[in-house]
């Protein structure tokens, strides 16, 4: 079994409930306001409070994770994908509190992981269908003046959502490879292969969608 | 189902990736067989319109397929090598949905459809799943249930069996086998092609052996071991 702080959930949390527009809109006023609050208390509560948002839409996979966790084998792809995010956090809060004092620091770190949480948790509990639904709702005025294409962006935002794992696990096969032929991994000597192999998989992508069809 | 090329040749650069090729392919099964890099992914791209023809006309049931690419493809049902480039979407229904959107407007009737795809294919528990959760196999699975939920009534495949294992490169040959459309299978897998009705061998960008596969494959293995 697989777990992943993204992973869907099939149970009905009160978050599933809701709907996506209602949960976009939420993030995006939640978002702006955790922006705007430069209170210590009031971020850390915010980001007690986006974390129990999470627990609560996940709490089927901690359960399952709890009871049983030899059943779910690649518990290091939860590790992955929370290591990177929560590292650059913390190197950005250090940076932080070397030019501005620890307060500051702890002020943009508990911003960013409310925000984080809160996005995960929105992400796990709406179907990528009813986002790309919203997205391009929200567009469709843009889209009337000629000024942008409301589908297709709402596709691209659908893709980059199912992109996100599978560019990581190639990445790691990079990574791996390179291991395996007994080099350290060097960005350049990373970034190229992934590069090349990103836009072979695009090329792919596209001819898989003009195959179904398209956009009509 | 009566495919048709017209002295089609297709050129990259100074390549030919194929050259002047003239055939009518109107038989249930079809494989096509030949070295890697012989053109054999390009020749079946062309049936649905993925790749255009430099020189030739490629006709699909009296349609020009440059022409009318959309009803072409919504005809011909294509079924690419590697599943992760070929899901679009990050949950099995919600990438079933994608492709039916179009011609089955309501939400009601497109899950119905999808239910039934994934249920005759025997995988309808996979049909919440996030796509990066499945195995290998079960990737191509759903990937064949995307092109089979849009009934369409051609089917081309690319390589299918190529990153399965044994139990589940079987288990898709009796769903091939148990498929009403014709269909176009390119392959390494020669054992799968025995009960085909013809095969063809490509190579050096032209089409060099045509015929049933017991007179095909006894003269592919001496030839290309």
């Amino acid at each position: 079994m697989n777990a992943s702080p993204i992973a869907k959930q099939p149970s009905e949390s009160w978050l599933h409930r809701c709907s996506a527009a209602h949960k976009l809109l939420g993030l995006f006023v939640l978002g702006t306001g955790l922006v705007l609050v430069q209170n210590l208390a009031v971020m850390a509560i915010a980001a007690i409070l986006s974390a129990a948002v999470w627990v609560s839409v996940q709490w089927p996979m901690i359960r399952s994770v709890c009871r049983q966790p030899w059943r779910f084998n690649s518990l290091t792809s939860v590790r992955q994908a929370l290591l990177w995010p929560f590292l650059t956090l913390l190197v950005l809060s250090l940076y932080i509190a070397y030019f501005s004092g620890w307060t500051q620091a702890l002020v943009v770190l508990l911003r960013l992981i409310a925000l984080l949480l809160l996005a995960l948790a929105v992400m796990a509990a709406t179907p990528v269908t009813e986002m790309m639904a919203v997205v391009e709702r929200v567009l469709q005025p843009l889209d009337r003046r000629g000024w942008v294409k409301a589908d297709k962006v709402a596709l691209m935002f659908g893709i980059c959502l199912r992109l996100m794992p599978v560019l990581l696990e190639q990445w790691q096969d990079i990574r791996q490879a390179q291991y395996a032929r007994g080099r350290h991994s060097h960005p350049i000597a990373l970034l190229v292969p992934m590069l090349v192999r990103t836009l072979q998989r695009t090329n792919e992508l596209a001819d898989a969608i003009d195959a179904r069809g398209g956009l009509r | 189902m009566l495919i048709e090329l017209h002295k089609v040749a297709v050129e990259r650069g100074p390549r030919e990736v194929l050259h002047d090729i003239n055939i009518n392919l109107s038989e249930p099964r079809v494989g096509i067989i030949g070295p890697n890099g012989a053109g054999k992914s390009t020749f079946a791209r062309l049936i649905n319109g993925l790749v255009r023809p430099s020189k030739g006309r490629v006709v699909v049931n009296g349609l020009e397929v440059q022409d009318n690419l959309n009803a072409v493809r919504a005809q011909v049902g294509f079924l690419f090598q590697n599943p992760d480039n070929q899901i679009v979407f990050p949950v099995v229904q919600e990438d079933m949905a994608f492709g039916l959107k179009p011609s089955l407007p309501d939400k009601q009737v497109r899950q119905s459809r999808i239910k039934e795809t994934l249920k005759h294919l025997g995988i309808a528990e996979l049909a919440t799943r996030a796509i990066h959760t499945l195995s290998g196999g079960q990737k191509q699975l759903v990937a064949l249930a995307t092109v089979l939920c849009m009934r369409p009534d051609f089917l081309v495949l690319d390589e299918p069996t190529t990153q399965l294992d044994l139990r589940y490169r079987n288990r898709l040959l009796a769903i091939l086998r148990e498929l009403k459309q014709p269909l176009m299978v390119i392959t390494h897998d020669l054992d799968m092609l025995e009960s085909f009705d013809r095969v063809l061998v490509i190579d050096q960008a032209s089409i060099q052996m045509d015929g049933p596969p017991d007179q095909v494959l006894p003269w592919y293995r001496t030839q290309y071991a």
